[in-house]
């Protein structure tokens, strides 16, 4: 379960060009949940899922995931909760673009602190579980959008994090491949349990949710199912 | 492993880039190895005589031409023996003993000097004596001086150095003390267009009793000594020898160590101040041109770094894959270095243009190596100080 509890996020403190992105928001979300995460540019949801996601950090307020208070975390084991609670998918994939299919979902497992015994075959597992197992030793740059995507989402689960975050990740794909992609995040929501949190500006993608959590300026302006 | 694959595909990925900074590190290397290498082998020429050369005394023959009578070298010792202070006489000898393999010339040198000879051994030591190359003596064969035995126990390179004191010239320095010899052309300085007779150098303690013997029987001193004060002279002390010396010009030549050593010094030097300069200027570009190859890698390579900092890395992960990236370039530029000296090395190129490579050549390059590994790390630190992941996941990649 996460719970955020009054999260403020500044950018540039006590500099000219100070923004603060997040006005002390408060939420919780389930495991299990599906749910969309919307509002305007610069509203604050991105900061919002990089929060979620260990790769920002915030002033002040508490996160809390799985029963662990993030803010007073090592960098280690921040590392730990990335790698292993969160999977990360992003609208411009975030993919190493040399590196093959495989090699970029094999990444987690490489970081992991885990005992893994067959990570080749984890990876493989992870692209044949969203439809691209053939691919994987393509290098990501001869990939068409969608493929990189499923390979953003199968390095995103590879690693069985209990949270996949995805910042508009059917932003930079045509309307029948990202419905394809969104398909791909409900598949994994419903069978396999796992918490899937979407920020988009698409309100065909937010309705697909069993939540949708609005953001204007840096504040929570509706939390409904 | 995971930083190995990871730095060694950054290392990859940039390799377009890391061409000009390994050319740039490999060609400095070069030119520091070079540099220090013609230093070696200067120095290697002075240092058998620098514990004479930095004491008072003199480089000094009876006065004539040709080989000094009895009556002559009697005189000269006379001369030594009004000087203030107390004289150590050294002087060479040689001789020429024949075996079945042909006749061998022998230098026999002082042990002090001997000990310190460090001039390239193609094989072996110079624990008994040593014999030049290309001639029918090799390692562990033995000839008979009298009735001792000469073992051989180590073999000269080609293009070397023989010590010898009878050379004199107005400007003379430390080379003079030597021969060049090249067994497969000429004996330079000595017996030119003749083929050469090999030459065995043998500390004077292993013939002791045969010079003791034979001397001016088969065995013959060299018209040169080299006369050094073992005690502290006081400036008047020095100034009454100096007068004693020049009463008696008529009666000897001579040339006071101060001055061979100031000579030597400047010869020894001469090489190192002029590349320095030039290595400097080199480096200075070099290591601007290694910032800016750094921090445009580094900037490159952010996107990638932080992608795998969003999968689980710490940033001491990213840190050390980058360091593992930087360090491939500098290996790289050393094993190019080294390949190129060992090329000059393999075909006795470095005999040829006077380099020794020494311990203090590894010593610099490793000095060099580190600190150029130290900056890239520093660069990155700083390239990467001010980043957010954040801003780096935004950052352009490949």
């Amino acid at each position: 379960m996460i719970k955020l509890t009054n999260i403020q996020k500044v950018y540039n403190p006590r500099k000219a060009n100070e923004f603060e992105a997040l006005k002390g928001v408060s939420c919780e979300i389930e495991d299990g949940e599906l749910v969309a995460i919307i509002g305007k540019s610069g509203a604050g949801k991105s900061t919002l899922l990089h929060i979620l996601a260990c790769i920002d950090s915030y002033q002040s307020g508490e996160y809390v995931i799985d029963d662990i208070t993030v803010k007073k975390l090592s960098e280690k084991k921040y590392a730990r909760i990335r790698n292993e609670k969160v999977g990360m998918v992003m609208q411009d994939f975030a993919l190493v673009e040399d590196f093959t299919a495989l090699e970029n979902v094999m990444i987690p497992l490489s970081f992991s602190k885990k005992k893994i015994k067959n990570k080749k075959q984890k990876a493989l597992d992870a692209l044949k579980q969203v439809g691209i197992e053939e691919l994987a030793k393509k290098p990501c740059n001869k990939l068409s959008g969608g493929q990189k995507q499923r390979v953003a989402i199968a390095r995103a689960i590879v690693n069985e994090p209990s949270m996949i975050l995805a910042d508009e990740p059917t932003g930079a794909l045509d309307s029948k491949t990202g419905e394809e992609i969104m398909e791909l995040f409900k598949k994994l929501n419903r069978e396999e349990g796992r918490t899937v949190i979407i920020v988009t500006h698409d309100p065909k993608i937010a309705e697909q949710c069993d939540r949708i959590i609005e953001i204007s300026d840096g504040e929570i302006v509706k939390n409904a199912g | 492993m995971k930083y190995l694959k990871y730095g060694f595909a950054q290392f990859c990925r940039s390799f377009s880039l890391y061409v000009i900074m390994i050319a740039e590190l490999a060609a400095i290397m070069l030119a520091l190895n070079i540099a220090i290498g013609s230093y070696n082998s200067r120095n290697m020429l002075y240092k058998p005589f620098e514990q004479y050369l930095t004491r008072d005394g003199w480089f000094i023959r009876s006065a004539g031409i040709d080989k000094p009578t009895e009556a002559e070298n009697d005189k000269l010792y006379e001369i030594i023996d009004t000087l203030e202070g107390e004289y150590e006489i050294i002087s060479f000898y040689s001789s020429t003993v024949s075996a079945e393999a042909g006749d061998l010339r022998l230098t026999i040198v002082n042990d002090d000097i001997y000990n310190l000879l460090c001039i390239p051994l193609e094989e072996g030591d110079y624990s008994e004596a040593v014999v030049t190359l290309n001639t029918d003596f090799g390692l562990g064969d033995t000839v008979r001086l009298g009735s001792t035995e000469l073992k051989i126990s180590g073999v000269l390179t080609e293009n070397t150095y023989v010590p010898d004191i009878n050379n004199y010239n107005i400007d003379m320095d430390v080379t003079k003390f030597y021969n060049v010899f090249q067994s497969n052309v000429q004996l330079v300085q000595l017996n030119e267009g003749e083929k050469p007779t090999p030459i065995m150098i043998l500390p004077q303690s292993a013939v002791q009793s045969e010079i003791d013997k034979n001397l001016n029987h088969g065995i013959y001193q060299s018209f040169y000594r080299l006369v050094v004060c073992r005690t502290e002279l006081t400036e008047q002390q020095r100034e009454h020898n100096a007068d004693i010396l020049a009463e008696n010009s008529m009666e000897i030549v001579y040339m006071p160590f101060s001055k061979i050593n100031k000579r030597s010094e400047i010869y020894v030097n001469e090489s190192l101040q002029k590349v320095i300069p030039i290595i400097v200027c080199v480096s200075v570009i070099a290591i601007f041109g290694i910032l800016c190859c750094c921090s445009i890698n580094v900037s490159r390579s952010m996107r990638n770094n932080a992608v795998l900092y969003v999968c689980g890395a710490t940033q001491k992960d990213m840190r050390i894959i980058n360091a593992v990236s930087d360090f491939l370039v500098v290996s790289v530029s050393l094993v190019i270095s080294i390949a190129v000296l060992k090329i000059i090395t393999l075909n006795g190129a470095d005999n040829s243009i006077g380099l020794v490579l020494g311990n203090n050549n590894i010593l610099v390059t490793t000095v060099f190596v580190i600190s150029v590994f130290i900056i890239t790390q520093i660069v990155s630190y700083l390239v990467f100080k001010k980043k957010t992941i954040r801003s780096m996941l935004v950052s352009g990649g490949f």
